[in-house]
């Protein structure tokens, strides 16, 4: 009797534990403003320049464009640091400029310069009544003007202009007719600048010679543009920076991009940072200036999500913002939240199929330690770390040490391994590889007397078994707690812990055969019956 | 085929006899063995007081050591002694046991041929001590009688020292296997290692199945021994000694190990609170009808 009504309490703690949560979710999904909309991630970008340069007792100034949020693009986090004592921010034809400068610098200077920054990609419609003006009257309208690189009242130019765009015909027509033009000119990798003149002789360009083109077509047939000059967002260093242009379409800066084939619209990684026909680094002669950018995609959800809502009680979601306000990184949270259901698949991992591995919880650890170098290095340093234990281990056992000594050796020559592993890495470019220099020592100290324990009970050929298991268990629970959907879903919705704790406590109570048991007992279950021989 | 077939449905339903980890685990050892009682059989001097008091037959302790600063007088314990075991006393899988055979000029020789000065004996103690075959925690060494192979059925003398395996429900055995090393098994009666899993007829002794590593064989993979059709000798006593260990101690479930010594007959040498279910392969046979609790059974749970 005991057992039953203890039955009934359980049923009853499982029903709260699914019917609390999905109640919630409902409730906040149909009435508390919640837009699934706001469960699609987003790429952000960790953008991060380093401008370097050296001083011979002269002052030293520096200047570049900061980016600019507006309701396309989000800047966040940012941050500065510099060995030029000052720092003054312009506007400058609408642009941001930062303007960093100091007197007498001698000797290597640097500028550190990081930012967060997400966007959203925009198509705009452009209304097919809208015509093209003809060549304007005066040249000193904005953003009709001609210039030594914008040669927009050249004959050549102008001649090419009117018959790609004639005066009076639709204006996305003739956009089309010039947007294909300059995406036909051959592209080439970048040369310096290109003005819209030598574009056209040449039939050749890069991003900004064929930006310049479309930008000079269009002044020249009364059509307001300008150029754009900004970043391709995309995870790695680089230097190069992207040109594109805006045409004005009654109130609206219409994005167009020759090089990379986009009519009137921005995809969500091109980042903007000055209008106009500017270059993005101005400064001092002869200080060996050089600089680089270097891009991280994270993925997330948007933080105004965050924001909203915050006085909502049932809006859990405000326990973010108080981590935040608390200086708690976001993406420490997002770790913990998802360890619940790491520990879920390890349950159903182990008690549904039949898994074994090192540790109970223990490729939950590892799977967290290895966001920092991505599963496949990841997989691969601890594969070989394994491999060097077990040949250490092999070395040192004649020598009939004691255990705990022993462990240390082990442990010893895995930090060697890993420093070594992650120097390797760094010299030759592999980042991935020497984050693995980062691998918590603690995992790696019960990883390594787990393994030894494990060759000392079970023999090594179930030890290399079980590693493989663990390996496999490790990759299951890094593609789920790293799997955007369902980060994204408990970000969100962090009740959803309280369905796994539901889950955990069927799975607890579930009996049934584990998958890797059929196969066990194959010739019990499937065989010719019970008969004897 | 058609066979299959029908197997595999009733299996999709549930419907078959084999007791799963799971199942064994929520259903057997939960229920009927309160962990406060593990240590009683987890810890070999425990289980070997309790059993010596209840009459039933175990190998003879010779000495223990329990402490680091006992270390010094293994020479003066063991110097008088030509053979002996060494065994950890939470040990798990017959890791940590070394079987002693011999003695010859001061040194030591063991079952495999390798020769051990005090030195040697008085480190192995004392990583046991230290708890390497214990996960870790500290332990206890144990010096026991050697025992030696009795005849099983005949005169075949296996390598290593074959055991015999009893699962009792409620102090009922329930099924009983024989375990016999091989040479890939290191003289260890585990199965997992690698030992073969010889299945027992309850009422006759008779052995039925032979299973290793997974596949059927009806001889010893290391030579021409039959395996199966035998008679196991002192059968009766074996079964009687299940029944009275069972009755000794106060956990439902047990998994109780028997060896055959020449000189003493069956010997109790330890038992587990958590016994393997490859039981199950050796005989061909599921153990869950013969568990199977008439209230469980029921559809409500256990009626303590």
């Amino acid at each position: 009797m005991v057992s039953a009504s203890r039955g009934t309490i359980l049923g009853g703690v499982f029903v709260l534990l699914l019917g609390i949560p999905l109640s919630l979710i409902l409730y906040k999904t149909t009435r508390g403003g919640y837009t699934l909309d706001s469960l699609v991630p987003v790429h952000m970008y960790d953008v991060s320049l380093d401008m370097t340069f050296s001083g011979y007792g002269d002052s030293i100034r520096v200047e570049t464009f900061l980016p600019m949020a507006d309701k396309r693009v989000t800047i966040e986090e940012e941050r500065r640091t510099s060995d030029l004592p000052l720092y003054a921010e312009h506007r400058e034809h609408g642009n941001r400029l930062g303007v960093w400068s100091g007197p007498d610098q001698r000797g290597p200077r640097a500028i550190h310069l990081e930012y967060r920054s997400y966007a959203k990609a925009f198509t705009y419609r452009i209304d097919p009544d809208i015509k093209v003006p003809g060549p304007p009257a005066a040249d000193n309208l904005p953003y009709l003007d001609t210039t030594t690189t914008i040669q927009a009242d050249d004959p050549e130019i102008t001649a090419l202009a009117a018959r790609l765009a004639p005066t009076g015909s639709s204006l996305v027509e003739a956009l089309h007719s010039i947007q294909d033009y300059c995406y036909g000119l051959t592209g080439v990798s970048f040369k310096g600048t290109t003005d819209a003149l030598t574009a056209l002789r040449l039939g050749e360009a890069s991003c900004n010679g064929k930006s310049r083109l479309f930008v000079a077509l269009c002044r020249s047939q009364g059509i307001p543009a300008r150029l754009v000059g900004g970043l391709i967002l995309e995870t790695g260093r680089k230097r190069t920076s992207h040109q594109w242009l805006e045409v004005l379409v009654g109130p609206y800066w219409v994005p167009f991009c020759p090089t990379n084939g986009y009519f009137a619209s921005i995809p969500s990684r091109y980042l903007p940072l000055y209008r106009g026909d500017e270059v993005l680094f101005r400064h001092s002669r002869d200080i060996n200036f050089d600089y680089a950018f270097t891009i991280v995609r994270r993925d997330g959800i948007r933080a105004e999500l965050l924001q909203q809502g915050l006085h909502d009680p049932l809006n859990l979601m405000s326990i973010w913002e108080t981590f935040r306000s608390a200086g708690i990184p976001f993406e420490l949270l997002k770790v913990l939240l998802m360890i619940p259901l790491g520990t879920l698949v390890l349950v159903i991992l182990r008690n549904v199929v039949g898994l074994q591995t090192f540790g109970t919880f223990l490729p939950i650890l590892i799977a967290i330690a290895f966001r920092q170098t991505g599963l496949y290095w990841g997989l691969l340093a601890f594969m070989t770390l394994i491999i060097l234990i077990f040949l250490v281990r092999q070395v040192i056992q004649p020598l009939g040490l004691l255990h705990i000594p022993q462990m240390a050796i082990l442990l010893s020559f895995s930090v060697i391994f890993i420093l070594a592993l992650g120097a390797i890495g760094a010299r030759s470019g592999f980042l991935n590889l020497a984050s693995v220099s980062l691998f918590p020592i603690a995992i790696m100290a019960i990883t390594t007397e787990r393994f030894s324990l494990m060759i000392e009970e079970e023999g090594i050929r179930r030890t290399a078994e079980i590693t493989l298991m663990t390996a496999l268990g490790i990759a299951c629970c890094y593609w789920v707690m790293n799997a955007m959907a369902f980060q994204i879903l408990f970000m969100t919705f962090p009740e959803l812990v309280l369905v796994v704790l539901a889950l955990n406590i069927w799975l607890g109570r579930w009996i049934g055969m584990r998958v890797m048991e059929f196969w066990r007992f194959r010739h019990l279950l499937f065989g010719q019956g019970g008969g004897r021989a | 085929m058609l066979d299959f077939l029908r197997n595999a449905a009733l299996v999709l339903k549930g419907d078959h006899p084999v007791l799963g980890i799971n199942a064994r685990n929520r259903t057997l050892v939960y229920r009927e063995n309160s962990r406060r009682h593990y240590p009683l059989a987890d810890d070999k001097l425990r289980t070997k007081e309790i059993l010596k008091a209840a009459g039933v037959p175990v190998p003879e302790t010779l000495g223990t050591f329990s402490w680091m600063h006992e270390l010094g007088r293994v020479e003066s314990t063991l110097g008088k002694l030509t053979d002996f075991v060494i065994k950890p006393a939470q040990g798990k899988a017959g890791n940590g046991i070394l079987v002693i055979v011999d003695r010859r000029d001061g040194r030591w020789l063991d079952a495999g041929g390798n020769t051990w000065d005090t030195d040697g004996i008085t480190r192995h103690i004392g990583d046991i001590i230290f708890g390497n075959y214990a996960h870790g925690l500290s332990d206890q060494a144990l010096i026991e009688e050697r025992l030696v192979q009795a005849s099983l059925f005949g005169e075949e003398r296996f390598p290593g020292l074959p055991d015999i395996r009893v699962i009792t429900h409620r102090g009922r055995p329930v099924m009983a296997m024989l375990r016999i090393p091989t040479a890939a098994s290191g003289g260890k009666a585990n199965l997992h290692q690698g030992a073969v899993g010889v299945g027992l007829d309850l009422d006759t002794g008779m052995t039925t199945y032979a299973c290793h590593q997974g596949r059927f064989l009806t001889h010893h993979p290391d030579g021409r021994w039959r395996l199966i059709g035998r008679k196991l000798q002192a059968w009766d006593r074996i079964l009687d000694m299940g029944r009275l260990t069972a009755a000794a101690m106060p956990l439902g479930y047990l998994g109780i190990d028997l060896a055959l010594d020449s000189r003493r007959g069956p010997l109790v040498l330890e038992v587990n609170v958590r016994p393997g279910l490859e039981i199950q392969n050796a005989n061909l046979e599921g153990l869950e009808p013969l568990v199977a609790d008439p209230v469980h059974m029921g559809g409500k749970g256990g009626a303590e």
